[in-house]
């Protein structure tokens, strides 16, 4: 009886050591039946989220709304397509002058009553219109297909605005608006 | 006694009128971020981008006067304003339009208003690209953490 308590003694030391020394247990199988089936097609379909231009006007997202207008010009955000691009380069795009004001007054009617609100006028007694406001009514205009069909304006617009502080002659290109 | 509840009820009188005031007294916050940023119209932009400039300017000038000229705090505040201040470098109008910029781009609408406007002027001031968009990264984390904990 001794001995047979003895053996089984050992026994036991024998198994405690050989789990103590890092076997790894068995995975745990599982039974084919129980996983989900999977029907592959060749690429795993990814929902694409269709950003149009009046969605990135909206989202104020210019990288996105560039990035539409390059690959596909729509007539109807020209104007904005424009001013935005300007606002985006120039030192002091947020605003514009007398100047872009006339045309943008002359291209839209409603433009000059609706933006007098939002004039500045500095230290110096100079008007300036804000871009974004402008934007805005833009946006609106071409949501509604209200924009003139004449040719788009122009306006000068510097095109290095670093160059142009160094250089009293200023660079200037034509941007069409 | 009498004096006592009279005290009491005077008190919590106070209390309720006070706490029906609170709704109706006018409160404005300064933009945290894009999305306060672009919510606010361009007037207000020019102008709150003036204050802050302004002020700036002046906790900077103060540091001076409170700490000493020749202190480590003055010199620290001339650091900083070399760094990270906007009054004398850019005006009102450029700030405005910097951060037009800078917004533009709807991955950064929750970058705060302060680091938008410290890349802002790294940028102005012809730090290089890789760094710039270093920045940007780290602030773009932050404003997601700040975001997250706001929630």
């Amino acid at each position: 009886m001794g001995k047979g308590n003895g053996l089984f003694a050992v026994a036991l030391i024998g198994v405690l050591t050989l789990s103590a020394t890092g076997e790894e247990p068995l995975s745990l199988v599982i039974p084919k039946a129980t996983l989900p089936s999977v029907v592959t097609a060749v690429e795993p379909s990814h929902e694409t989220a269709s950003v149009t231009l009046a969605d990135a006007a909206r989202q104020n997202d210019f990288t996105a709304f560039e990035a539409l207008y390059t690959a596909h010009p729509n007539p109807a955000f020209a104007d904005l397509h424009a001013l935005w691009t300007y606002s985006q380069t120039e030192r002091v795009g947020a605003f514009y002058g007398e100047e872009l004001h006339t045309r943008l007054a002359r291209r839209y009617p409603a433009f000059a009553a609706y933006i007098d609100e939002y004039k500045i006028v500095d230290s110096h007694g100079t008007a300036f219109w804000p871009t974004a406001e402008t934007r805005t009514f833009l946006v609106d205009r071409a949501l509604k297909s209200d924009v003139p069909t004449a040719s788009p304006i122009r306006i000068a617009t510097t095109t290095h605005t670093q160059r142009s502080r160094r250089s009293p002659r200023r660079q200037r290109s034509q941007r069409r608006i | 006694m009498k004096r006592l509840l009279l005290g009491f009820a005077l008190l919590l009188f106070t209390a309720s009128v006070f706490a029906a005031d609170r709704p109706t007294t006018p409160e404005i916050n300064p933009p945290a971020n894009g999305e306060d940023w672009l919510k606010l119209s361009s007037t207000e932009k020019l102008f709150w981008s003036i204050g802050y400039a302004q002020g700036y300017q002046d906790a900077l000038n103060k540091i001076d006067v409170a700490a000493g000229s020749n202190s480590a705090c003055a010199n620290l505040a001339a650091r900083t304003e070399r760094q990270t201040s906007t009054a004398g470098k850019v005006s009102g109008f450029e700030l405005v339009s910097g951060l037009e910029k800078f917004y533009g781009d709807s991955a950064n609408a929750q970058i705060p208003v302060g680091s938008a406007i410290r890349i802002y002027l790294l940028q102005a001031s012809g730090k290089d690209q890789t760094t710039i968009q270093e920045l940007i990264e780290t602030a773009r984390l932050l404003g997601a953490q700040t975001r997250t904990a706001s929630k």
